[in-house]
């Protein structure tokens, strides 16, 4: 049985957009077998309580996936000490960090159920040169990442795209 | 190191797990311009009021660029755009038969994490995207292998006493009049 609900709006609405500033970026190279070691890693890492504000992974190439893990600046030093006992930090080839990082996030009623919401946040930015870091959508929730400075224009062209009520 | 020397000695209390239905993930490669080509997939897509319930983007000059998730019953019609866009057709891999699983809650820590890397890896179940939301953290595998996936799970987590693994019985689709 199909029941069908009617509702439409010029523009998205959200609840409003979150902000935070002066947030580290991680991207975190997981070699192929190397998955149970790293979930081992993480595991014990939880003693240092460390929170994310976002974690996103994806494949960079066939071959390589990598984490991102976003979180705040303190957090991520503990995490480098961590990390940087157990792979070699300085090659620069499986571990990156940018800092400062800045993010801003939002959500709607039914935004993972519809179809134009990623296409109308990415092309605010797009359209005025905003560089995106790395972005998720998921659930009902958008996560961009920026870098730093770029936060207040973002949020200023989201404003636009975006009704807040 | 073994996953009690990790530190876990007892089950995980979570609130719950969903499973999606069947998805096709679509990874958007990096073409000459990989700006522009981001935005006229995102925008064929929103036209054709086509839904992409799960997306990862990455604008730090990798191969893969972003990678999404669509119904399996929208997948004829993202093909078919694609293929009508020479530069989209190009710069578009399509993996049939995925499925997400999502946990809740993270509590914002690694915890969940941590230990679903650690099952897939032991299992070797393959993970094609990873992201959290508000809560929830949301894993792209195969298809036909989430039931095997939270069974795996279900060894390390617990879930409340009224509470199963659950499938959405309500399809919500957004169509303009």
């Amino acid at each position: 049985m199909d029941t069908i609900a009617v509702y439409w709006e010029p523009r998205p609405k959200t609840y409003g957009f979150s902000e935070v500033k002066n947030l580290s970026l991680m991207n975190i190279e997981i070699k192929p077998g190397k998955m149970t070691q790293w979930g081992l890693w993480f595991l014990e890492l939880t003693d240092l309580d460390v929170g994310f504000h976002l974690v996103l992974a994806k494949y960079s190439n066939h071959q390589e996936l990598r984490l991102y893990i976003l979180l705040e600046k303190i957090w991520a030093d503990e995490m480098l000490s961590y990390i940087g006992k157990r792979i070699d930090l300085e090659s620069g080839k499986n571990f990156k960090l940018t800092s400062p990082v800045e993010l801003i996030s939002f959500q709607g009623p039914h935004f993972g159920d519809r179809y134009g919401i990623a296409d109308a946040a990415f092309k605010a930015l797009d359209d005025q040169g905003i560089p995106i870091l790395i972005a998720a959508c998921s659930g009902t929730a958008v996560y961009i990442v920026l870098p730093e400075k770029k936060l207040h224009e973002a949020r200023a062209l989201l404003a636009e795209a975006f009704s807040i009520p | 190191m073994n996953i009690t020397q990790a530190g876990l000695n007892k089950k995980i209390r979570i609130n719950g797990i969903k499973l999606s239905n069947e998805l096709v993930q679509i990874n958007l490669l990096n073409g000459s311009q990989a700006q522009d080509f981001r935005a006229l997939f995102f925008r064929l897509l929103a036209q054709n009021q086509i839904n992409i319930p799960f997306i990862l983007v990455t604008g730090m000059g990798e191969k893969i660029q972003g990678s999404c998730c669509v119904a399996a019953e929208d997948a004829n019609r993202v093909e078919k755009l694609v293929a009508m866009e020479p530069e989209l057709r190009e710069n578009i891999e399509i993996l049939p038969a995925v499925g997400a699983l999502t946990l809740f809650p993270h509590y914002s820590n690694l915890k969940l994490l941590g230990l679903f890397f650690y099952l897939l890896g032991e299992a070797h179940l393959p993970l094609y995207g990873m992201a959290s939301s508000i809560s929830s953290l949301t894993f792209i595998t195969d298809y036909p292998q989430l039931d095997n996936a939270v069974s795996t799970l279900l060894e390390y987590v617990d879930l409340p006493p009224n509470h199963a693994p659950f499938r959405p019985e309500i399809h919500v689709i957004q169509q303009k009049r």
